[in-house]
């Protein structure tokens, strides 16, 4: 037999046993939904625009810092200061001047509006402080920053507390 | 019983639908650039900060009316492009302004915006050059008496 010969059958026998094809083919199977998907998943997680807070954002509870609304909240919660997530504490009044964020909503993965509308009229409540800055802007940008004390326009600028009042869905 | 009962849990997420508003793109930038300050419904305490709604539109019936609502370095200087911006200002325009705003008046665009706002008004004295612009509004035209608030706080 030729060299060509022989190298064809070798060849063809081990593609023709069906417990070596099972078995390649069981492996292959096996790694398939690992292999394709590594640099998939890779780019994926380098392309997720969501911030370092939408991450690790949560939607159970408004007295904690990480409370999805609270993305770019700075200073302390209504929530835990006898207020509500847009309702402000006895003895205070909400400001009429605020600043907007947007939020993203892990529950449905949407953008929401968020006016970070200032309580005031009282020394500062003192308890939950949280410091959020997603989309926020230096200071000589006052619009979009949260050290700003918003009691602009209310009847006293003493600050309080932040609440968080849901604006709408971001178009 | 459980019927009713689905029925109001219905009709409360349908309400708590209704709460929260999609809005358009022209209103999510004014929000987010403007709204805090202005008011998202252009209601605002007005000796602080001008009140737009059916006020703003006043401007609009002088030419330099109109520029001074592009120049003012708040608007000007804003971090929106000019196409956005020009949407924003016809919503602030035609919507917020109401019936101030003149009849005919015309809608504006990118260019306009970008020529306007190469000018910021940051020579003048704002306030004084927003009340001579008032002044004229008012006599003139017949603009709200309203927009005389601006600045009148101690």
């Amino acid at each position: 037999m030729t060299l060509l010969d022989r190298t064809s059958e070798r060849l063809t026998r081990r593609l023709a046993s069906r417990r070596s094809l099972l078995a390649r083919l069981g492996g292959w199977l096996v790694a398939a939904p690992a292999l394709p998907l590594l640099p998939v998943q890779r780019a994926a997680a380098a392309t997720d625009a969501r911030t370092e807070f939408a991450r690790k954002a949560q939607t159970k509870d408004p007295t904690k810092c990480d409370y999805w609304r609270y993305c770019a909240m700075d200073g302390n919660l209504c929530s835990c200061c006898g207020g509500g997530l847009h309702t402000c504490p006895p003895g205070t009044v909400p400001s009429p001047t605020s600043w907007v964020g947007t939020c993203l909503n892990p529950e449905d993965g949407k953008a929401y509006l968020i006016a970070y509308r200032d309580c005031c009229g009282k020394d500062a409540c003192g308890r939950c402080g949280c410091s959020g800055t997603d989309g926020e802007l230096p200071t000589y940008r006052p619009q979009s920053n949260g050290d700003i004390i918003w009691c602009l326009g209310a009847p006293n600028m003493m600050f309080h507390c932040s609440s968080a009042v849901l604006v709408g869905l971001a178009g | 019983m459980r019927f009713a009962a689905a029925l109001l849990v219905l009709a409360w997420a349908g309400a708590a639908g209704a709460e929260t508003p999609a809005l358009g793109h022209a209103q999510t930038v004014y929000a987010m650039r403007c709204a805090g300050c202005h008011g998202l419904e252009g209601v605002s305490p007005p000796a602080v900060v001008p009140a737009l709604r059916g006020q703003v539109g006043g401007f609009l019936c002088l030419q330099e009316g109109r520029d001074y609502l592009v120049r003012v370095p708040g608007v000007a200087l804003s971090l929106v492009g000019d196409d956005d911006l020009a949407a924003v200002m016809n919503f602030v325009a035609f919507t917020l302004g109401g019936a101030s705003t003149p009849s005919g008046t015309a809608p504006f665009d990118a260019a306009e915006i970008a020529r306007l706002r190469r000018e910021p008004l940051n020579e003048v004295s704002l306030r004084a050059y927003r009340a001579t612009l008032v002044e004229r509004a008012i006599v003139d035209c017949g603009a709200p008496a309203g927009l005389r608030a601006y600045g009148t706080a101690e």
